[in-house]
Order: structure tokens, then sequence, then C-alpha cells
């Protein structure tokens, strides 16, 4: 069964007597216990999808199912069944503990309060807010209130989660803690649990989803595993080399695609896969190059190569 | 399963705002001690002119109404752009509760907060220039009184949807109200004794109503008044649940702009 499920998918916004495409024709699907990624540069209509899924907003044209509902009718049935978490979102209520927030929001959702309760003790201190269950919203940092946050969208273990930049504006570590946290998650739903995360940051998407979408102008250009997509590079594969000063490398590798990153450092991109070989050995016994290392296309590669512009 | 999800959604949105009464009690000292001030102006300035005692009584009864009028307006009906401002909107309308039910919690929770602090200047006041109300009729002032609060409150949830569409320039409106809404209801002052005309125009706010047959049952003495008490509450009961109805109307047709246009969810609109 699919998660998500969506037909020709549009959106526009009118502002100011001025439309704006944000969605257009976007076929996505999303298997069952999946943890899909969305990636795309900001305004690329990330959020405009997720929106429509998580029931805020109609598509001005196309349909979507979300677990077999339908989108524009039976959002209650999906409500039940779902949560939405933002990053940099600054919701709730200042003068609340982190508990009462979360058991606020548990109650909206149709939780009891002693279940509630008995939630909110198991997931703070996985997510190590424990010690900050008596704290007023207003004195936490915004890791800790992300972390709420996510904490909120998993109080009622929904069937799917949608997470739009979940770690947006997060230092390393607890933005790794929230991952890791995403990771065990899904992984103990025994397949029930699916999560759409829209994010611009390529190595997160790469680190949870086995399956990525890439998003921009409103348009799905391509979706596969991240390997699938790398594919979709360019190039095959590149060298990054150092030389001795006054080499001209430019000369002796002109039938290769060749920039200059700074002084006296190069990039060769390989572009066929069978000139690989040649180029190695070239390379290895060339004297007035003091250093080499190959690097395999990254989606932020595959991204430049399908949209012509970088993804942050 | 419904009734009892609702009744927790109200519960759960009252929380926030029964428990800011008692965890930063500073908006108490303002709330109490600005109608007090009022009401011990119009105290003094009648007691300058040798007015009959019980025109203290009136002015303690408006002074005490009054801000259950502006807690209405600018937190109930406000609040619902605060929370589209904190992000708070989306959340209520991802969860599974109906919009209907948060905005009844909030006035349950506003409700319990008017009462506390209106209580409170009543009691001040009344001990502070020594009034004498009819106690022995409090069951009669509370069949004026939860009307005129609850129609107040529905009027305020109706508002809160139109304001919502309205963008901020309503707070300023709003604002310019004040002295207006004072006038109309005949707040420190017997209205209906004063001008017929602008008596029936005030009772268009059930505030008037209110203040009206609250100085009816509570005061001692004759009074001039076009409406027994009675009616007036009749009246009340029927403004609420007109507003009520407005209210439902107007924040389904809140949401269903939202999903279209997204003015709820795009932090531009």
């Amino acid at each position: 069964m699919l998660a998500v499920e969506t037909h020709n998918i549009s959106r526009t916004f009118v502002k100011k007597k001025k439309v704006k495409v944000a969605l257009e024709n976007i076929n996505l699907k999303i298997d069952h216990g999946s943890f899909y990624g969305l990636l795309g540069p900001n305004g690329a209509g990330k959020t405009t999808l997720i929106k429509i899924l998580s029931t805020l907003l109609l598509p001005t044209s196309g349909k979507a199912e979300v677990l077999g509902f339908n989108i524009a009718d039976e959002t209650n049935e999906i409500r039940w069944r779902m949560s939405l978490v933002s990053g940099g979102e600054f919701s709730g209520y200042g003068l609340l503990t982190v508990e009462e927030q979360l058991w606020m929001f548990a109650l909206f959702n149709g939780m009891k309060s002693k279940n509630a309760k008995n939630k909110i003790d198991e997931l703070l201190e996985i997510v190590g807010l424990e010690e900050s269950r008596k704290t007023e919203l207003a004195e936490l940092s915004t890791g800790m209130r992300q972390k709420m946050n996510l904490v909120r969208g998993l109080m009622t273990d929904p069937e799917i989660l949608f997470l739009d930049e979940p770690t947006l504006g997060l230092d390393v570590e607890i933005a790794r803690d929230v991952r890791d946290y995403l990771k065990r998650w899904i992984k103990t739903g025994e397949s029930k649990r699916t999560v759409l995360l829209t994010t611009h940051y390529m190595q997160e998407a790469e680190e949870l989803c086995e399956k990525i979408g890439i998003i921009n102008d409103g348009n799905l250009i391509i979706e596969g595993s991240s390997d699938e997509i790398k594919k979709g590079s360019t190039y095959s594969s590149k060298y990054i080399v150092d030389t001795a000063s006054q080499y001209d490398i430019k000369s002796e590798y002109e039938s290769f695609e060749l920039n200059n990153i700074s002084n006296n450092k190069y990039e060769i991109l390989i572009l066929n896969k069978e000139d690989e070989n040649e180029l190695y050995n070239s390379i290895r016994f060339n004297k007035k190059i003091t250093k080499f290392e190959i690097v395999t296309p990254t989606l932020e590669d595959a991204f430049m190569s399908l949209t012509g512009r970088e993804l942050n | 399963m419904i009734l009892s999800h609702a009744f927790r959604t109200i519960i759960a949105r009252a929380y926030p705002r029964i428990i800011a009464s008692f965890r930063h009690p500073s908006w108490f000292l303002f709330e109490v001690s600005l109608p007090l001030l009022s009401i011990v102006t119009f105290v003094y300035v009648l007691r300058l002119f040798d007015s009959p005692s019980q025109f203290e009584s009136y002015a303690v009864i408006g002074g005490c109404m009054l801000p259950v009028w502006f807690n209405v307006v600018f937190a109930m009906a406000l609040q619902l752009r605060w929370e589209k401002d904190s992000g708070n909107i989306e959340i209520f309308m991802t969860s599974p509760a109906q919009i209907t039910w948060i905005l009844l919690g909030m006035m349950v929770g506003g409700g319990f907060q008017t009462i506390l602090m209106s209580g409170t200047v009543l009691f001040i006041a009344t001990y502070m220039f020594e009034i004498k109300f009819l106690w022995s009729n409090w069951h009669q002032a509370l069949i004026v009184f939860i009307p005129c609060v609850m129609s107040l409150y529905s009027i305020g949830m109706a508002m809160s949807s139109v304001f919502l569409k309205a963008g901020r320039a309503f707070e300023y409106y709003l604002g310019l109200t004040e002295e207006p809404v004072q006038f109309f209801t005949g707040s420190y002052f017997p209205i209906f004794s004063q001008n017929i005309v602008l008596a029936i125009f005030g009772s268009l706010i059930p505030l008037t109503l209110g203040i009206d047959g609250l100085r009816q049952v509570l005061v001692e003495g004759e009074y001039f008044t076009l409406l027994n008490w009675r009616y007036e509450a009749l009246i009340m009961v029927i403004y609420w649940f007109i507003a009520l109805k407005f209210a439902k109307f107007s924040l389904e047709w809140m949401e269903k702009l939202a999903r279209e246009k997204g003015t709820l969810t795009l932090r531009w609109q």
C-alpha cells in the first residue's frame, strides 16, 4: 500500500495580482514504511507540497491521497494518523512548561491525559529533555525547542510523519541527535511508520532517506535512491590535484574538462568512464602533480547538473 | 468519542489561560488597578456633586463589567491572529480537533481570568467605598451575568475569524472603540434614564443589557429602565446563540479560505 500518492498536483498563489506557480504537475508515490526525502533549494516548493499533503492547503489542480484518504475531503481521517513538525517552529505558549505544552497538544490530538503523560515521560527521556521538562518554553534554546517539537510530532505515534526542515538552525550535535532518533523511530515501527522529510541539507537526505526526490521551481526533476540520483551527474568522478608552481596543466590535459579551484589546485572531471584508467596512470606518474585525490559525485553535484544551480 | 475529544480539547486550551492567572500574576495587578482607578475617579466625581448613593453602585458595576468587554475583544478576538503569527494555527489545523473546540477552550480559560479579575475589582471597590449591594439577589445576578459573558465571548469568537482576515489594522480600530463603548454601554451612569435612543443603540452591545440588568437586581432604590432584567437576560441568550451561529459559520469560512488560499499557513498572507 502506498502512504502517499499524488496525481498531477499543481499549486499557484496570487500575490498582489501576480500569479506564482509553486508546484507543477507533481506525481509522487511513497511506499508505506519508507523514509522519503524531498530535496531542493529554498522556494523550490517543498513546503507547499508538505502543506498540501498534511491537509493545510488544497492543490489548485490534481489530487492526492495520504494513507489511502483523499486530502480534499477526508482531512480528519488523515489528521488522526499524521503529524507535522516544521523546523524553526516557535509554536506554543511561552509560559507553559515543556511537559504542559506537550500535554496540551496531545489532548488536541485526542489522547487521554494519563496516556499523554506516560508518553511524555518516555519521549522526553529518549531525546534527552527530561531535565528540562519543568522549564517554561520562553526559556528554551532553539535546539531544545526543536527537540520538543519533534516529541510533539511523535506523541501520537503517527502512521505518517511530515518533517519540514526539522534540523533547520540546529547546531551539528543536536541535528545529529534528531537524525539518530528518527532513524531509530522508523526502524522500530515494523514498516507501519512513514516519514516524508523536506530538507535542503543533502547530507541529511542521503543519511536518512531510502528514496529522494529533487524538486526545483515547483517541478519534481528526478527521484530514486541517492546512488541512482548521483548517476545523473554530468561526470562519473573527478580528480582534485595540487600542482607544482608554473606548471601548465591546462595544455597537458586539454582533452579533459579542467577547472581552477585555487592557486595551483585544479579539478579534472572524467566525463566518460573509459577515460578513467588513462587519466589515473597519467596523474599517478606525473611528477609535477604533488598531490591528488579521486572524488565521486555528490548529491549536490547531481543537483547542479540537473538544475544548473547550487542547492544552498 | 467526539464529545470526550471536544471536552479534552476545551480543557487543554483553557489550561494556559488559567495557569497564566497564577504563574505570572503581574498581569493581574495591571488588569485590576486600571479599572479600579476609573471607578475611583467616577465615585469621587459623583460624591463631589452629591449624587444619590446608588449612582456609586452603578459606577462600580459598570467599572467591573467594562474590562470583561475589553478582555473579550482583545484577548479573544485578537488571540487567533496571535496564534497564526506564532504558528499555532498550523498545529491546531493539523490536529483532528475542531477549531471551534479550541476557541471554546479559549473562552473557558478567558472567562475564568475575567471573572477572577472583575470579582477582585468588585471586591476592592465595594470595600473601599462601603457600597451595599443586594447580595441576597445573587442568583438573579448570575442569570444576568452568565448570558452576558457568554454572549460577549461568542461575539469574540465570531470576531476572531473576521480579525484574522482583516489583519493588524483592526487592532488600531479596536483601540479607538474604547471611549465610545464606555459611553454607549453607560458603564459609569444609568444610560436608560438619560437618552432612550442612545440606550437602544447601545443595547446592540450585550454589555449594555448586562450592566443594566445587574444594576436592577443588585442596587437598592428606584431605577429607571426600559426593560426588566428577565427580558434583558433573554435577549442576551438570543445574542449568544446568534453570535455562536455566526462564529461557527465564520470559522468554517476561515478554514475553507485557509486551505484554498493559504491565508493561515503562509506567513506573508
